[in-house]
C-alpha cells in the first residue's frame, strides 16, 4: 500500500512477491556465486 | 575492412534505422511518445533494460580488462539481482500506479518543485554529457582501429540514433533495443565460439583455463575487506547494491524503461530478467578477454593494441628504444608459449610436474607483462599522457586482426548496437525530462497535446546533437571524460538518498530532501577528491549523508517550534 505522504508500506501482494520471487532470485544468486567461486578455485592457482 | 564485413555493418543500420523510423506510425500523443501508452511486453522491456545497461564501453572495456586484469569485474554486478527485487516491490508499483512521466516528478508531488527541479537539472546535465562519451568512447577506438575518419565514426554512430529516437520515440527505442541485444549476444556467442575453435589441438578447454588460472585472471571473486580496492565481493555486494538501486531505481533513462510496460507485473518481470541474467553475461563477456589472453599464449601478441601509438612511438626520437624492448617482448614471448605447452603437456599427463610446469609459466607470463609494462611506460613519457592505456584495444584488435570475414561486420556492428541502444534510451529519457519536469511546468504549462508532441521531437533531435558535439569534443580533452564520469557518481548516491527520504519516511520535509541532496554530492566530492576510497562506496556515501543531513534538517524546524 502507498500511503499519501509517500511512504510504502508492504502489503500481501508485495510480501507475496517478496517470498516467493524475492526468495528464488536470491537462491539463485548464491547458487550462481557458488559455481562462480567453485569455477575461479577449480582453475585457479 | 572486407567488403563483406561493411556489407554486414551497413545491413544492420539500414534495419536498425528502418525498424525504428516505421514506429512513428504508433506514435501519435506525448504518452505514446515518451511511454508507448504503457503497452510493452514484459519481455521486449527487459531485453531493452538489459541493452541501455550494455554500452560499447562496457562491451570493449570489460573484454579488455578481462584479457589484461581478468575477471574481476563482474562483482561490480552483484547488488543488482537484490536491487531489483527491492525495486520491484517499491518503485514500480509506486511509479506506475502514480502515472508519472519521470521519476522526478514524483519528487514534486512528495517534496516541492524545486527537488524536482534539481533531481532533474542534475540529471539531465550528467546524462547528456555521459552521452556524448557513450558516442565518443568507441569511435575513437573504432576509428584508430579501422583506421576511419573520427568525426565521421562519431556521426555514424550518433545520427542514425538520433534519427529513429526522434520519429519514434519510446517504441523505437525499445523495438529497436531488442533487436540489438540480439545482435549484441550473436556476437558474444560468435566470439566465445571462435575463440574456443582456435585452442591448438593439443590444448583442452581446460588445459587452457588452468593456464588463464595460473596468472590469476580467473579469480572472479576477492574476499578481501579492502575500500581502495575498485571491485571486491563487498564492495560489489554493497556499493553495487547502491549503486544498482540509483541507477534502476532513480535514473530516468531506466525508470522509463519499466513505465512502458503494459503492468506492474510487466514492469517487475522486466527487471527480474536482468536480476537472473545480468551476472552470467558479464561473467560471459570478460571471458572472452580471457580467452583472448589464452589465444595470445599461443600466437603472438602485439606489443601494444594502439596501432596508432604504436606508429607514433617508433617514427619518436625514442623508437630504438621501443624496437629493443619489441626484441625482449618477442624473446619473452616465445618463452611463455614454450612454458604454457610444457603446462598443457604435464597437466595431460596428470603427473607431479603439473605444479612446477604452470609455477613456470606463470614467470614467464609475468616476464612478458614486465616488458608491456615498460613498453606503456614508454608510451606515457613520450605523449605526456600517465594514464595511456590500451586495455580498451585489446578487443577490437583481437577482431579485426583475427577473425574471419563476415564474422569482424557482425562484431562491429554489436559494438554499434551496444553504443547506440544506450544513447537512444538516454536521448529518449533525456527528451521526456526536459519536457516534463522543464518545459511543460515552467515554459508552457498549457499546450496541446500535439503542441508537446512536436516540442518532444524538437528537444530529442536537440540532445542528440549536444550529445554528438560533446562527443566530437571529448576526444580531444581526454580528461573531460574523467570529470563527467566523476560527476555522475557523485550524483548517484545523493539521487537515491532523496528518493528514500521520499518513499521512506513521513517525517522528511522538502527542505530536507533539498539540502540533503546538496550536502550528499558535496561529501561525495570531498571524498572522491580527498581519499582512496573505491567509487562504489561513493554511492552508500551519498545515499547515507543524504539520509542524515535531509533527516537532521527535516526536524529542525519542529524543534524551533518547541523552543518558542
Amino acid at each position: 500500500m502507498i500511503m499519501p505522504s509517500g511512504n510504502v508500506i508492504l502489503d500481501a501482494e508485495a510480501r507475496r512477491f517478496l517470498s516467493r520471487t524475492g526468495v528464488r532470485v536470491i537462491l539463485i544468486e548464491v547458487v550462481v556465486l557458488a559455481a562462480v567461486w567453485l569455477f575461479q578455485v577449480y582453475y585457479g592457482r | 575492412m572486407h567488403a563483406v564485413d561493411w556489407a554486414v555493418v551497413l545491413v544492420y543500420l539500414a534495419w536498425i534505422v528502418w525498424d525504428g523510423l516505421r514506429r512513428s506510425k504508433a506514435t501519435h500523443e506525448v504518452e505514446g511518445y515518451f511511454l508507448a501508452n504503457r503497452s510493452l511486453p514484459w519481455w521486449a522491456v527487459g531485453l531493452s533494460v538489459m541493452a541501455t545497461q550494455l554500452s560499447a564501453i562496457t562491451l570493449v572495456g570489460t573484454t579488455g580488462r578481462g584479457y589484461a586484469e581478468g575477471m574481476s569485474i563482474l562483482q561490480l554486478y552483484l547488488g543488482l539481482p537484490v536491487a531489483m527485487v527491492i525495486l520491484s516491490v517499491t518503485v514500480v508499483p509506486f511509479f506506475y500506479r502514480a502515472g508519472v512521466f519521470t521519476a522526478y516528478e514524483y519528487l514534486e508531488r512528495r517534496f516541492d518543485a524545486k527537488t524536482r527541479t534539481l533531481a532533474s537539472v542534475l540529471f539531465q546535465l550528467s546524462r547528456s554529457l555521459s552521452c556524448g562519451v557513450v558516442i565518443a568512447a568507441p569511435a575513437v577506438i573504432l576509428s584508430v582501429v579501422l583506421e576511419w575518419n573520427l568525426t565521421l565514426t562519431i556521426l555514424g554512430i550518433g545520427l542514425p540514433t538520433v534519427l529513429y529516437t526522434m520519429v519514434g520515440g519510446v517504441q523505437a527505442v525499445t523495438w529497436t533495443d531488442v533487436k540489438q541485444m540480439v545482435v549484441i549476444l550473436g556476437a558474444v556467442g560468435a566470439a566465445v565460439g571462435l575463440l574456443l575453435w582456435q585452442l591448438p589441438a593439443d590444448v583442452s578447454l581446460g588445459g587452457a583455463l588452468h593456464l588463464a588460472g595460473t596468472t590469476g585472471r580467473l579469480q572472479a571473486l576477492d574476499f578481501q575487506w579492502d575500500p581502495t580496492k575498485t571491485y571486491t565481493f563487498w564492495s560489489g555486494l554493497i556499493g553495487g547494491l547502491f549503486l544498482m538501486l540509483s541507477y534502476f531505481g532513480c535514473d530516468q533513462s531506466q525508470v522509463q524503461r519499466y513505465l512502458t510496460a503494459k503492468s506492474i507485473d510487466d514492469g517487475r518481470q522486466s527487471l527480474l530478467m536482468s536480476a537472473y541474467w545480468k551476472i552470467p553475461l558479464q561473467f560471459v563477456i570478460p571471458l572472452i578477454g580471457v580467452l583472448i589472453f589464452v589465444f595470445f599464449v599461443f600466437n603472438r601478441p602485439p606489443m601494444l593494441f594502439n596501432s596508432q601509438h604504436d606508429r607514433a612511438i617508433r617514427a619518436s626520437a625514442r623508437g630504438a628504444e621501443y624496437v629493443a624492448l619489441e626484441q625482449r617482448f618477442g624473446d619473452a614471448y616465445e618463452a611463455r608459449r614454450q612454458a604454457a605447452l610444457a603446462a598443457a603437456e604435464a597437466r595431460k599427463r596428470g603427473d607431479g610436474s603439473v605444479e612446477a610446469a604452470e609455477h613456470a609459466f606463470g614467470r614467464a607470463d609475468a616476464d612478458l607483462a614486465s616488458v608491456r609494462t615498460a613498453a606503456t611506460a614508454l608510451v606515457r613519457e613520450v605523449s605526456g599522457d600517465d594514464k595511456w592505456g590500451d586495455v580498451n584495444y585489446v578487443f577490437p584488435s583481437f577482431v579485426t586482426t583475427h577473425m574471419p570475414v563476415g564474422l569482424v561486420g557482425l562484431i562491429i556492428a554489436a559494438i554499434f548496437a551496444a553504443a547506440m541502444s544506450t544513447i537512444a534510451a538516454e536521448l529518449n529519457s533525456l527528451s521526456t525530462a526536459t519536457i516534463i519536469d522543464v518545459y511543460k511546468r515552467y515554459l508552457k504549462t498549457e499546450g496541446s497535446d500535439a503542441h508537446y508532441l512536436t516540442a518532444s521531437k524538437l528537444v530529442t533531435g536537440f540532445w542528440g546533437l549536444v550529445a554528438c558535439v560533446a562527443a566530437i569534443f571529448a576526444t580531444s580533452l581526454g580528461p573531460l571524460i574523467d570529470v563527467v564520469n566523476r560527476f555522475g557518481s557523485f550524483f548517484y548516491g545523493s539521487l537515491l538518498g532523496v528518493f528514500a527520504l521520499a518513499i521512506g519516511t513521513r517525517r522528511a520535509t522538502a527542505n530536507g530532501a533539498f539540502w540533503g541532496g546538496l550536502a550528499g554530492i558535496a561529501v561525495v566530492a570531498v571524498v572522491a577528491f580527498t581519499t582512496p576510497i573505491a567509487f562504489l562506496w561513493h554511492n552508500v556515501i551519498g545515499a547515507l549523508t543524504v539520509v542524515a543531513v535531509g533527516m537532521a534538517v527535516s526536524s529542525a524546524p519542529a524543534r524551533r517550534r518547541i523552543v518558542s
